[in-house]
């Protein structure tokens, strides 16, 4: 059996989450894992904004406030702690997604590790929108 | 006389730096191969392929993960932790990440104790040594942890095996850097858990069981 017929599951049969009409920003710095995600994403039901810098994260941020935003830890060059306490003021939910959790020993954050499997993406989606 | 071009610190900084430019597309690659395996699922002999492409991505990504930790092991922030916690914690990690380790590890448990060390680094070593306990424990075999106090200062938490045991001559180098008896891995993980336990003000030690398995203790000072 191959590693990604349990991990998605959840999305073949039933049981798959809707978040139609939501909106959910993808930062990550990486074209192709953005481009991965922003697809993942959307196979959820969710609108997908992806942004590859932080200059286009704030620009989008002063244009509209989306249902989340799932933050590269490493994102454009350097760590988003600065990126995770300003969306946190702004009441917008975030999950952090790293390849290495260990790095973050310390940091409390919802987490979304690397390589990102869809069960565990949409699992993670609904613990962030259920309780924030 | 020679000058060091690179300092330790540079030479961590480099490796920790390489480390996150090589996992990074690692975790691309294995995360595009099963987004495509959902949009389009394969015959069985492409479910082959793709199940090779995984195997061989966890593989890279497992050595490149352990240069990470050893790099880390000199910034360790110790602070008091439960032994059950940090126990309970390991295990979990274990069996996540490897469901045939459902209900295999019993946790025999130990006095309520707390520990100085770095929990996380301590958590990692744990599951290194359940990993490898399981691996060489036969037909499914469970593993044992329990932990006892050790003169007045220490605590001794034990990892039995089932397994054929160490001969003498690999219990000689088993706990160098780089040195392995499998074709998986870098060889460092033993030296990871020596090192965090040496770090800390402790010791790893090992010995066989009769009439077989082994015992690894790690032997960490409590608060």
């Amino acid at each position: 059996m191959s590693e990604s017929d349990t991990s998605f599951a959840a999305t073949r049969g039933g049981g798959q989450a809707d978040f139609r009409g939501r909106t959910l920003v993808v930062a990550d710095d990486s074209a192709l894992f953005r481009r991965f995600l922003t697809r993942a994403v959307s196979l959820l039901g969710c609108a997908a904004e992806p942004v590859e810098d932080r200059s286009a994260l704030a620009t989008l941020l002063e244009r509209s406030v989306p249902d989340g935003v799932i933050l590269d830890w490493n994102f454009d060059g350097e760590p988003s702690r600065d990126i995770l306490a300003d969306l946190s003021r702004r009441g917008v939910p975030v999950l952090v997604v790293t390849g290495d959790p260990e790095g973050l020993a310390g940091v409390e954050v919802p987490l979304l590790v690397k390589p990102v499997h869809l069960a565990d993406l949409e699992r993670r989606l609904t613990e962030l929108w259920t309780h924030p | 006389m020679t000058t060091a071009v690179f300092t330790e610190d540079d030479l961590r900084e480099m490796v920790l730096r390489l480390a996150h430019e090589i996992r990074n597309p690692l975790a691309t690659i294995k995360s595009a191969a099963q987004l495509l395996e959902h949009l389009q699922p394969p015959d069985d002999e492409l479910a082959d392929y793709y199940t090779s492409i995984y195997a061989e991505v966890t593989r890279i990504d497992s050595v490149i993960r352990d240069l990470q930790r050893y790099a880390r092991l000199d910034v360790q922030t110790a602070r008091a932790v439960s032994v059950d916690d940090v126990v309970a914690t390991a295990v979990d990690g274990v069996t996540a990440s490897d469901r045939a380790a459902v209900g295999r590890v019993e946790v025999v448990g130990g006095p309520a104790t707390q520990v100085l060390i770095d929990p996380t680094q301590l958590e990692i070593a744990l599951a290194e040594i359940l990993k490898n306990a399981l691996r060489l424990s036969e037909d499914a075999a469970p593993v044992g942890v329990s932990w006892e106090h050790r003169d007045h200062s220490l605590v001794a938490i034990a990892v039995d095996d089932s397994g054929p045991g160490v001969s003498d001559k690999v219990r000689e180098k088993m706990f160098r850097p780089f040195f392995s008896t499998s074709t998986q891995g870098t060889g460092l993980g033993l030296n990871i858990v020596a090192k965090t336990c040496e770090l800390a003000g402790g010791s790893l030690t090992f010995e066989n069981l009769q009439p077989t398995g082994a015992r690894f203790t790690l032997v960490i000072p409590r608060v």
